[in-house]
């Protein structure tokens, strides 16, 4: 028998070894992702109480009971003083992250395993979960979000809905898609230069070249940019089964309940060239000529076509279900062929539909001319308020217009305060000249 | 030889994950600092720079078989919560120690109660299931905890963090919370305790005796 030394020598080395044999690494993963969910609030915390009662049996005996009412009191004079420092002197914090299933460089830089998905995981219970061998990088991190730019790939967001909004973007190329609170999918094709997205909750705005004025896509709809196919909103899904969108190439037939089939980003980006119906690249070989949009048949003078089809499908219908882009096509065609009720009914349409959208102050402006056309000044007036309000691209002709309308039903003294507003904003706009001869008078 | 408690054993464990973190946490004091700020990379980082001294700390104390996946939960979240209240940042190793050995130690205690109040039937505890009759260490470990379940909570810690974790004894008494003499009379009188059951346990003697022959063999 050894000695007592190294007796327990022996004994703690078998302690150890059993230690190490117990330690499954391999679900190492899994309690890691557990816990920080728990601390990004992506989970209840059940096992809040059991920690909770331990630090409250620490505090309870030796303080609490000893002056109730003064800690009482205390309390809540701290309680007071912590509401305000909150409310008035919480310094901003931006929002903070972690990765899992991959290693995450500097620079925020993500590379899916090409096996395997990798998630990121914000600290407001946001999350976007990159497909397998799909790369993206935070760019930024913000107070109430952060900005994503997907490299290569497909990435399904979640962005939890807050007071407030929140204020996540994803970019995929030269697009930028606005997020205040949805759930979609995004894929980027680098090589081909397409984005696809695929809208399952709430509401984005899309910026990029073909929507300078940006595009709002809402859920239900899928919305491919890029490559030589330009820019198609699918119709939504309550349209869809009645009436297919002439520019909706990735949405195929409705099933028996009228939903869409899903299409994942993969699948639209990684279809084959030969198929004619998933791919946008596949159409170069459609032996049938591709539809052309509304937009492009206004530009074609085509007014009637377009009003016709509009027609055929219900003009509620279509007010209902368009695109944004369809609806002021149609607008537009409304005004040319001289059905201004039909015009007015779609840009109400898009400012009710895609409210916030630069098309919504654009058909607020447009409606502002067709009330001035008809004589409503009143109404004329405050649409161009409104415009200018929002921020449209047409605040300037707004601002012009305006102007106009106070000085001739209201005189030039009521006109030259807006007169010299406008030549303060532009004073080199297409109404300067007016606005000079009024401000010197 | 004994082994520093602020080592994590991440790079000795086979198929141990390396990650890189975006925050930068290089050392105790900065990810004290991140874990205070309630950033959810400090906490990841703390996971990954402590959950195998966690890991090898519960299973330790608590013994085989023990299922310490929501104690490692409740360690991390306390550490979470509660690095506010680190005064010294680079002593957060100590920190998670002490934070650890008092999740080990309050399950210890809901154990003997659970014990005390015969909740398992044969007043044993159910995930202490007996080891394959071919594998002798697994039954002297078997042994062994059965020889500390004999020894109050403490007694236990204290043995358990001085043999097996290989701590200081300033540590031990750093993580028990006591005093340094308090460390040295509980280990004293704990190693006598182990030492007297375990020469009187028939297959824990036969374990070391056969470790015995087979260290004369070696040498």
């Amino acid at each position: 028998m050894k000695s007592d030394r190294e007796i327990v020598s022996k004994l703690g080395a078998l302690v150890r070894e059993s230690a190490d044999e117990e330690a499954d690494v391999a679900a190492d993963g899994a309690a890691r992702s557990r816990f920080l969910a728990e601390v990004t609030g992506k989970r209840a915390t059940s096992r809040a109480p059991v920690v909770s009662r331990w630090v409250a049996t620490r505090w309870t005996a030796s303080r609490w009971a000893a002056s109730r009412w003064a800690a009482m009191g205390l309390a809540a004079a701290f309680a007071a003083g912590l509401a305000l420092v909150l409310l008035f002197a919480r310094p901003k914090r931006t929002i903070d992250f972690v990765v899992e299933g991959a290693p995450v460089a500097s620079g925020g830089f993500v590379l899916a395993q090409p096996t395997a998905p990798a998630t990121v995981r914000f600290s407001d219970g946001s999350e976007l979960r990159l497909g397998p061998g799909s790369s993206g990088r935070v760019t930024e991190r913000r107070e109430r979000g952060a900005r994503f730019s997907l490299e290569r790939g497909e990435v399904h967001v979640h962005v939890t809905k807050r007071e407030g909004g929140a204020d996540y973007q994803l970019e995929a190329g030269p697009y930028s898609v606005k997020v205040t609170g949805t759930e979609f999918d995004l894929g980027w094709d680098p090589s081909a230069q397409k984005m696809h997205l695929v809208l399952l909750e709430g509401s984005v705005h899309v910026v990029g070249p073909e929507t300078q004025d940006g595009v709002a896509v809402r859920a239900g709809q899928t919305l491919d940019v890029g490559g030589r196919e330009g820019l198609h909103l699918s119709a939504s899904t309550a349209s869809s089964a009645s009436a297919p969108s002439p520019s909706s190439p990735h949405a195929g037939p409705p099933d028996a309940s009228g939903e869409l089939p899903s299409t994942s980003p993969s699948a639209a980006l990684s279809a084959s060239p030969s198929s004619s119906s998933a791919s946008p690249g596949g159409r170069e070989s459609d032996p049938t000529p591709r539809k052309q949009s509304w937009a492009e048949r206004v530009a074609a003078g085509d007014f009637e076509g377009v009003i016709a089809e509009a027609e055929g499908r219900g003009i509620d219908a279509t007010l209902g279900s368009a695109s944004v882009g369809d609806l002021m096509a149609l607008a537009d065609a409304a005004r040319y062929g001289g059905k201004g009720s039909v015009a007015s009914q779609s840009l109400k349409a898009v400012r009710s539909r895609f409210a916030g959208t630069k098309a919504a102050s654009t058909s607020a402006f447009l409606l502002g001319r067709m009330a001035e056309d008809a004589g409503n000044t009143s109404s004329a007036l405050s649409l161009y308020e409104t415009c200018m309000a929002e921020g449209s691209t047409f605040s300037s002709e707004a601002l012009g217009r305006r102007m106009l309308l106070v000085k001739r039903t209201r005189g030039d003294d009521a006109a030259r305060l807006l007169a010299d507003q406008y030549l303060t904003s532009y004073p080199k706009g297409p109404y300067a000249d007016a606005a000079r001869a009024l401000s010197k008078r | 030889m004994k082994r520093a408690s602020s080592s994590p054993r991440t790079e000795g464990r086979t198929g141990a994950v390396l990650r890189t973190l975006p925050g930068a946490f290089g050392d105790d004091a900065s990810l004290a600092h991140g874990l205070a700020e309630k950033l959810p990379s400090a906490a990841a980082a703390a996971w990954d720079r402590f959950s195998p001294l966690v890991r090898s700390l519960l299973f330790q104390t608590l013994g085989p078989g023990a299922d310490i996946d929501d104690l490692l939960q409740e360690v991390f979240l306390t550490l979470f919560r509660r690095a506010v209240d680190l005064r010294d940042p680079s002593a957060l190793s100590g920190f998670v120690v002490g934070i650890t050995v008092r999740t080990a130690r309050a399950e210890l205690r809901r154990r003997r109660l659970r014990r005390w109040l015969s909740l398992s039937p044969d007043g044993e505890l159910p995930d202490e299931s007996e080891p394959p009759p071919d594998h002798g260490a697994r039954r002297a470990l078997t042994r062994l905890y059965a020889v500390l379940d004999r020894l109050d909570a403490d007694a236990r810690l204290t043995f358990l963090l001085r043999h097996a974790q290989g701590l200081e004894l300033t540590e031990v008494a750093d993580a028990l919370d006591c005093s340094l003499a308090t460390a040295k009379r509980k280990l004293a009188k704990a190693t006598e305790r182990v030492l007297v059951h375990a020469r009187r346990d028939p297959e824990l003697s036969e374990f070391l005796s056969s470790n015995d022959a087979a260290d004369g063999g070696a040498s």
